[in-house]
């Protein structure tokens, strides 16, 4: 029987303020966590290639009259091999070299008696500037004309990618919040502005602003938590449909690494409640002060 | 409440903004348990006087005191908080027309921070009282002005209110309604309730024992006074 259920419907006809509520959140929310995971994976891919360039170095021997380039890179591969933060030193061969060298020169025309620089691939543990700096002097000693080349340009690009992206990640479910905040607010006011004879009647029959803007937590809670909920396992059921497409792109499978966003997705939920609940507090306690003023 | 006067009104003046009194050098005691019919022309002041009664506005010059306590100067929570021992009967009704008719009587409890369970049982006991078993679960347009003035007088009462107001409560209903709404304020009066409803024009009702103050242009004219 619907008279034994509780009296908590003070302010207006609660279907529709809920519904347009729970699809504005949810989609706020999904919006967010959609940007916020895909960052946080390119930010992961990111970091993965920033690891994998830091860890190669290469050492490059010219040619010099009356050196043979191939003993001299395999003297430089020994040396270099002595020191403890290489795990590897290999020198190419003159094919893997006229690989490397095709897009600039046209290797089929260059004779056998054309001689190439030598090219040793290295494997570091760490990357260090001033680490791989005595190691290019260790070498230089033995092998002189050895030239140290690292990655740093594409290392740069790679930190300045990162920065970005992580600015892209959190700010995007940043501004979405604040439209949140903005459409809140707004919707808030407007409601409270359609209830003012019944405001007015609650405040007549005793009620104090707290208690009204109690009611209107009340309302803003269940549909913002529902919303958010969902909107996260939305965006979780996305992330794992897409590293299940078999898409055969490196980036797009990182998406089967819950570990990468799922804890951050997880806070969704929990800031856009905290955001809706701050917002409407607001809201309410400034239209309700408003009409109390008029 | 310690005091037997339920409101005590001294020298109390009110007026809008620069505008000329609307209420002048009233004095009025209400005892406890009595029951007073205010009369007086469209005009006279006896919304206003209701509206100071009800602390929705403050005397401009004057004392109030409200179960023995002063209000004239009273913060606004305060004058929320006192106005939970007052009920009234708003002359436009002011139901609230997505609520049924339990959920606008049991307003006032639920306002009061009180749960279901505790006031079902006194909110289920006035609908019967007032009449309204069958129309328990009905919203407000779709009752009668009968009924809605029956469901206002029970959400009044509802909070057993120590002193109960009400505005015109038979000015929109026809003659046979309003006896019948009377004779409820006659019987919350013989349960103690202090009774004090505004009407330009009183109904004759031989078994309530009121008093009848008139009011004119902003003046209280007590019985056995004379207006100066």
């Amino acid at each position: 029987m619907r008279s034994a259920r509780l009296t908590k419907q003070w302010l207006l006809p609660a279907r529709a303020s809920s519904i347009l509520l729970f699809f504005a959140v949810g989609t706020m929310c999904y919006l967010a966590a959609i940007s916020l995971g895909t960052g946080l994976l390119l930010v992961h891919a990111v970091d993965g290639w920033t690891q994998e360039i830091s860890s190669r170095a290469s050492l490059r021997i010219d040619v010099l009259e009356g050196r043979d380039t191939q003993i001299a890179a395999q003297q430089a591969a020994r040396a270099a091999e002595r020191n403890p933060n290489v795990i590897r030193a290999a020198p190419l061969s003159r094919e893997e070299i006229e690989a490397i060298l095709e897009p600039w020169l046209d290797t089929e025309e260059l004779g056998e008696e054309f001689e190439l620089p030598a090219i040793v691939n290295l494997r570091l543990r760490v990357y260090d500037k001033q680490v791989l700096g005595n190691l290019v002097n260790e070498i230089q000693r033995q092998v002189p004309g050895v030239v140290l080349e690292t990655h740093d340009a594409w290392r740069e690009r790679l930190e300045q990618t990162r920065r970005w992206t992580l600015a892209v990640a959190f700010g995007v479910p940043g501004l979405i919040a604040a439209v949140a905040i903005t459409v809140m607010l707004l919707a808030t006011h407007v409601v409270f502005t359609g209830n003012r004879p019944v405001i007015e009647l609650l405040h007549l029959l005793g009620a104090r602003n707290g208690d009204i803007a109690r009611a209107g937590r009340k309302r803003t809670f269940v549909p913002c938590l529902c919303a958010s909920v969902l909107a996260t396992l939305l965006a979780l059921a996305t992330f794992e449909a897409v590293a299940r497409a078999d898409t055969g792109h490196p980036l797009l499978e990182t998406a089967a690494n819950r570990e990468i966003y799922a804890g951050w997705l997880a806070l969704v939920p929990v800031a856009s409640i905290l955001i809706a609940r701050i917002s409407v507090r607001i809201a309410l306690i400034r239209s309700l002060a408003r009409l109390s003023r008029t | 409440m310690p005091t037997s006067d339920v409101l005590r009104l001294e020298n109390v003046n009110v007026r809008y903004g620069d505008s000329a009194e609307v209420l002048r050098e009233v004095n009025f005691t209400v005892p406890r348990g009595s029951f007073h019919f205010i009369v007086g022309a469209s005009g006279a002041g006896k919304s206003t006087l209701l509206k100071l009664l009800f602390l929705s506005l403050r005397p401009s010059d004057g004392e109030m005191f409200l179960f023995g306590q002063p209000v004239h100067n009273a913060w606004r929570s305060r004058r929320v908080l006192l106005r939970r021992h007052i009920g009234m009967v708003f002359q436009d009704v002011r139901l609230i027309d997505h609520m049924s008719v339990y959920e606008n009587i049991a307003l006032p409890r639920a306002i009061a921070g009180e749960r279901e369970r505790d006031y079902r049982s006194d909110v289920r006991a006035l609908i019967n009282w007032t009449g309204l078993e069958t129309r328990i679960d009905a919203y407000p347009p779709t009752l009668s002005d009968g009924e809605r003035q029956r469901v206002a007088i029970a959400r009044a009462v509802v909070a057993r209110p120590i002193l109960l107001l009400a505005d015109e409560p038979t000015g929109n209903v026809d003659g046979k309604v309003g006896s019948l709404l009377l004779q409820l304020f006659a019987e919350l009066n013989r349960l103690g309730t202090t009774v004090l409803i505004t009407t330009h024009n009183p109904v004759e009702q031989d078994d309530i024992d009121a008093q009848l103050v008139r009011l004119e242009r902003g003046r209280l004219i007590l019985p056995g006074t004379e207006a100066p």
